[in-house]
Protein backbone atom coordinates (compact mmCIF):
# COMPACT_ATOMS: atom_id res chain seq x y z
CA UNK A 1 0.00 0.00 0.00
CA UNK A 2 1.59 3.48 -1.03
CA UNK A 3 2.53 5.55 1.98
CA UNK A 4 0.38 8.41 2.67
CA UNK A 5 2.02 11.49 2.64
CA UNK A 6 2.26 11.87 6.75
CA UNK A 7 3.79 8.32 6.30
CA UNK A 8 6.52 9.71 3.97
CA UNK A 9 7.10 12.35 6.77
CA UNK A 10 7.46 9.84 9.32
CA UNK A 11 9.42 7.38 7.54
CA UNK A 12 12.23 10.23 5.73
CA UNK A 13 12.76 11.45 8.80
CA UNK A 14 11.49 15.57 7.75
CA UNK A 15 10.25 16.48 11.02
CA UNK A 16 11.46 17.68 14.33
CA UNK A 17 8.83 16.76 16.84
CA UNK A 18 6.31 14.05 16.86
CA UNK A 19 3.66 14.13 19.84
CA UNK A 20 1.77 11.33 20.47
CA UNK A 21 -1.93 10.53 22.19
CA UNK A 22 -2.68 6.84 22.75
CA UNK A 23 -6.47 6.09 22.49
CA UNK A 24 -8.47 3.15 24.23
CA UNK A 25 -8.45 1.40 20.97
CA UNK A 26 -4.98 0.91 20.62
CA UNK A 27 -4.67 3.09 17.74
CA UNK A 28 -2.67 6.44 18.14
CA UNK A 29 -3.02 9.98 17.12
CA UNK A 30 0.34 11.53 15.94
CA UNK A 31 1.28 15.26 15.02
CA UNK A 32 4.57 15.40 13.44
CA UNK A 33 5.80 19.05 13.06
CA UNK A 34 9.10 20.93 12.59
CA UNK A 35 12.07 20.62 9.74
CA UNK A 36 12.71 21.48 6.38
CA UNK A 37 8.15 21.21 5.56
CA UNK A 38 6.61 24.33 7.22
CA UNK A 39 3.62 22.56 7.05
CA UNK A 40 2.31 19.50 9.68
CA UNK A 41 0.52 16.16 9.46
CA UNK A 42 -2.30 14.98 12.18
CA UNK A 43 -2.40 11.73 11.65
CA UNK A 44 -4.97 8.78 13.23
CA UNK A 45 -3.10 5.29 12.62
CA UNK A 46 -4.13 2.37 13.40
CA UNK A 47 -1.09 -0.17 13.84
CA UNK A 48 1.62 1.98 14.25
CA UNK A 49 4.81 0.58 13.09
CA UNK A 50 3.17 -2.94 12.41
CA UNK A 51 3.04 -5.13 9.84
CA UNK A 52 -0.76 -3.62 9.32
CA UNK A 53 -0.11 -0.04 10.15
CA UNK A 54 -2.89 2.13 8.20
CA UNK A 55 -3.98 5.55 8.41
CA UNK A 56 -7.15 6.21 9.14
CA UNK A 57 -7.57 9.44 8.78
CA UNK A 58 -4.93 12.65 8.08
CA UNK A 59 -4.88 16.32 8.10
CA UNK A 60 -2.46 19.29 7.04
CA UNK A 61 -1.73 21.73 9.79
CA UNK A 62 -0.86 24.88 7.89
CA UNK A 63 2.06 26.88 8.04
CA UNK A 64 3.32 29.64 9.81
CA UNK A 65 1.42 31.12 12.75
CA UNK A 66 -2.53 31.88 12.99
CA UNK A 67 -3.16 34.53 10.80
CA UNK A 68 -4.07 36.82 13.97
CA UNK A 69 -0.57 36.12 15.39
CA UNK A 70 0.65 37.18 12.00
CA UNK A 71 -1.07 40.21 11.41
CA UNK A 72 0.45 41.63 14.82
CA UNK A 73 3.79 40.21 13.43
CA UNK A 74 3.49 42.12 10.15
CA UNK A 75 2.38 45.42 12.13
CA UNK A 76 5.13 44.97 14.63
CA UNK A 77 8.01 44.09 11.88
CA UNK A 78 6.75 47.86 10.23
CA UNK A 79 8.09 49.75 13.35
CA UNK A 80 6.63 52.96 15.31
CA UNK B 1 49.26 40.32 -6.64
CA UNK B 2 48.79 38.18 -9.83
CA UNK B 3 45.05 36.67 -10.40
CA UNK B 4 45.34 32.98 -11.28
CA UNK B 5 42.14 32.38 -12.95
CA UNK B 6 42.40 28.68 -12.74
CA UNK B 7 45.14 27.56 -10.42
CA UNK B 8 45.29 24.04 -9.24
CA UNK B 9 48.54 22.73 -7.04
CA UNK B 10 48.56 19.56 -6.09
CA UNK B 11 50.02 18.77 -2.68
CA UNK B 12 50.79 15.35 -2.03
CA UNK B 13 53.54 13.54 -0.23
CA UNK B 14 53.92 9.72 -0.36
CA UNK B 15 56.34 8.19 1.59
CA UNK B 16 57.22 5.58 4.64
CA UNK B 17 57.64 8.43 7.31
CA UNK B 18 57.01 12.43 6.83
CA UNK B 19 57.40 14.87 9.15
CA UNK B 20 56.00 18.53 8.26
CA UNK B 21 56.71 21.27 11.24
CA UNK B 22 55.78 24.24 11.17
CA UNK B 23 56.69 26.38 13.81
CA UNK B 24 56.15 30.27 13.81
CA UNK B 25 57.26 32.44 16.60
CA UNK B 26 56.16 35.66 16.86
CA UNK B 27 54.55 38.55 18.67
CA UNK B 28 51.92 39.11 15.86
CA UNK B 29 50.94 35.61 13.72
CA UNK B 30 48.10 36.47 11.06
CA UNK B 31 47.53 32.52 9.10
CA UNK B 32 44.13 33.43 7.41
CA UNK B 33 42.43 30.68 5.26
CA UNK B 34 39.76 32.16 2.83
CA UNK B 35 37.86 30.07 1.16
CA UNK B 36 35.19 31.48 -0.54
CA UNK B 37 32.69 29.38 -3.62
CA UNK B 38 29.55 28.34 -3.38
CA UNK B 39 29.64 25.04 -2.11
CA UNK B 40 32.89 24.65 -0.16
CA UNK B 41 34.42 20.96 1.25
CA UNK B 42 37.74 20.77 4.01
CA UNK B 43 38.03 17.16 3.73
CA UNK B 44 40.35 16.47 6.13
CA UNK B 45 40.93 12.21 6.67
CA UNK B 46 43.42 11.01 8.79
CA UNK B 47 44.32 7.13 8.96
CA UNK B 48 46.99 5.89 11.38
CA UNK B 49 46.80 3.54 14.80
CA UNK B 50 47.13 6.54 16.81
CA UNK B 51 45.69 10.08 16.52
CA UNK B 52 46.66 13.16 18.39
CA UNK B 53 44.86 16.18 17.19
CA UNK B 54 45.62 18.88 19.84
CA UNK B 55 43.72 21.79 18.75
CA UNK B 56 43.84 25.00 21.78
CA UNK B 57 41.20 27.65 21.51
CA UNK B 58 42.11 30.20 23.94
CA UNK B 59 40.09 33.04 22.28
CA UNK B 60 36.93 33.59 23.83
CA UNK B 61 34.91 34.52 20.40
CA UNK B 62 35.77 31.04 19.64
CA UNK B 63 33.02 29.16 19.25
CA UNK B 64 32.90 25.58 19.50
CA UNK B 65 29.67 23.67 19.60
CA UNK B 66 29.06 20.74 21.01
CA UNK B 67 27.41 17.45 18.73
CA UNK B 68 23.36 18.08 20.70
CA UNK B 69 23.83 21.98 20.09
CA UNK B 70 25.35 21.92 16.46
CA UNK B 71 22.23 19.54 15.42
CA UNK B 72 19.63 21.71 16.77
CA UNK B 73 21.48 24.77 15.29
CA UNK B 74 21.44 22.70 11.67
CA UNK B 75 17.75 21.72 12.39
CA UNK B 76 18.19 18.41 12.87
CA UNK B 77 16.76 17.88 16.77
CA UNK B 78 14.26 15.51 17.00
CA UNK B 79 11.43 15.07 19.94
CA UNK B 80 8.45 12.70 20.93
CA UNK B 81 7.04 12.14 23.26
CA UNK B 82 3.02 10.85 24.26
CA UNK B 83 0.42 10.36 27.15
CA UNK B 84 -1.02 6.63 28.04
CA UNK B 85 -3.36 5.11 30.54
CA UNK B 86 -0.97 2.90 32.52
CA UNK B 87 -2.69 -0.11 34.68
CA UNK B 88 -0.94 -1.14 38.26
CA UNK B 89 2.27 -2.68 37.38
CA UNK B 90 2.30 -2.90 33.83
CA UNK B 91 5.14 -1.41 31.24
CA UNK B 92 3.26 0.70 28.91
CA UNK B 93 4.54 2.22 25.87
CA UNK B 94 4.27 6.29 26.46
CA UNK B 95 5.93 7.22 23.02
CA UNK B 96 8.02 5.48 20.46
CA UNK B 97 9.70 6.28 16.85
CA UNK B 98 11.09 4.07 14.22
CA UNK B 99 14.36 5.65 13.10
CA UNK B 100 13.34 7.00 9.42
CA UNK B 101 15.33 6.04 6.49
CA UNK B 102 19.20 7.47 6.34
CA UNK B 103 19.46 8.68 9.50
CA UNK B 104 21.08 7.12 12.41
CA UNK B 105 19.48 8.53 15.50
CA UNK B 106 21.31 9.70 18.48
CA UNK B 107 18.99 9.69 21.59
CA UNK B 108 20.24 12.65 24.30
CA UNK B 109 17.99 11.92 26.74
CA UNK B 110 14.21 10.93 28.27
CA UNK B 111 11.65 11.96 30.75
CA UNK B 112 8.52 10.35 32.20
CA UNK B 113 6.49 10.76 35.09
CA UNK B 114 2.65 10.19 36.00
CA UNK B 115 0.34 12.72 34.87
CA UNK B 116 -2.01 12.36 38.03
CA UNK B 117 -2.82 13.27 41.02
CA UNK B 118 -1.86 10.05 42.73
CA UNK B 119 1.04 8.71 45.02
CA UNK B 120 2.39 5.31 43.57
CA UNK B 121 5.68 3.54 45.43
CA UNK B 122 7.57 4.08 42.42
CA UNK B 123 7.62 5.10 38.56
CA UNK B 124 10.02 3.18 36.54
CA UNK B 125 11.07 4.84 33.04
CA UNK B 126 12.88 2.54 30.32
CA UNK B 127 14.33 3.64 27.12
CA UNK B 128 14.58 0.84 24.87
CA UNK B 129 16.10 0.28 21.70
CA UNK B 130 14.91 -2.53 18.85
CA UNK B 131 13.26 -4.04 21.83
CA UNK B 132 16.41 -4.02 24.31
CA UNK B 133 16.32 -2.02 27.55
CA UNK B 134 18.99 0.07 27.74
CA UNK B 135 18.55 2.58 30.40
CA UNK B 136 16.26 2.22 33.17
CA UNK B 137 15.97 4.67 36.04
CA UNK B 138 13.07 4.75 38.73
CA UNK B 139 11.40 7.02 41.01
CA UNK B 140 8.31 8.06 43.12
CA UNK B 141 6.32 10.01 40.46
CA UNK B 142 8.89 10.74 37.89
CA UNK B 143 12.05 12.03 36.67
CA UNK B 144 14.21 12.78 33.53
CA UNK B 145 17.62 11.91 32.47
CA UNK B 146 20.35 13.05 30.11
CA UNK B 147 22.61 10.63 29.04
CA UNK B 148 26.23 12.05 29.16
CA UNK B 149 26.77 8.84 26.32
CA UNK B 150 24.15 9.47 23.59
CA UNK B 151 22.30 6.27 22.68
CA UNK B 152 22.73 5.03 18.87
CA UNK B 153 19.59 4.11 17.10
CA UNK B 154 19.69 3.47 13.34
CA UNK B 155 17.46 3.71 10.33
CA UNK B 156 14.96 1.49 10.97
CA UNK B 157 14.68 0.52 14.61
CA UNK B 158 11.79 1.17 17.33
CA UNK B 159 12.94 3.58 19.93
CA UNK B 160 10.32 3.76 22.70
CA UNK B 161 10.02 5.05 26.14
CA UNK B 162 8.06 2.70 28.41
CA UNK B 163 6.95 3.28 32.15
CA UNK B 164 5.68 0.90 34.90
CA UNK B 165 4.14 2.50 37.99
CA UNK B 166 2.95 0.07 40.96
CA UNK B 167 1.52 0.95 44.58
CA UNK B 168 -1.95 2.66 43.15
CA UNK B 169 -3.65 -0.08 42.58
CA UNK B 170 -5.32 1.30 40.09
CA UNK B 171 -4.83 3.13 35.91
CA UNK B 172 -2.56 5.72 35.88
CA UNK B 173 -2.41 8.16 33.13
CA UNK B 174 1.45 8.35 32.52
CA UNK B 175 3.49 10.03 30.04
CA UNK B 176 7.28 9.72 28.54
CA UNK B 177 9.03 11.87 26.16
CA UNK B 178 12.38 11.62 24.53
CA UNK B 179 14.81 13.64 22.65
CA UNK B 180 18.26 13.94 20.48
CA UNK B 181 18.84 14.00 17.25
CA UNK B 182 18.84 13.07 13.63
CA UNK B 183 22.76 12.28 11.69
CA UNK B 184 22.38 11.88 7.80
CA UNK B 185 23.83 8.04 7.11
Amino acid sequence: MPLTPGQRRLYGGGYNYMQQAWQPDGTVAIMVTGGKVPIGHLMHVRDLWGEHEEVLTEVVIPPGPPPWIQDRLEQAGRGP
Amino acid sequence: MADFPDWTRLFWLYGTSITIPINIESSDVVLGVSIDAVTADLDVTITAAEVTLAINFSDQSVAVWGAAAWFSRQGEQVSYGGFENADDATVTTMSSRTVPSGKTHYIAGFAWGLADNASPTYVYGMLEIKGVAVVMFSSQVGNSVTLDVPMRALAGELVRIRVKHEGTGGTQKCMGSCWGWDEEN
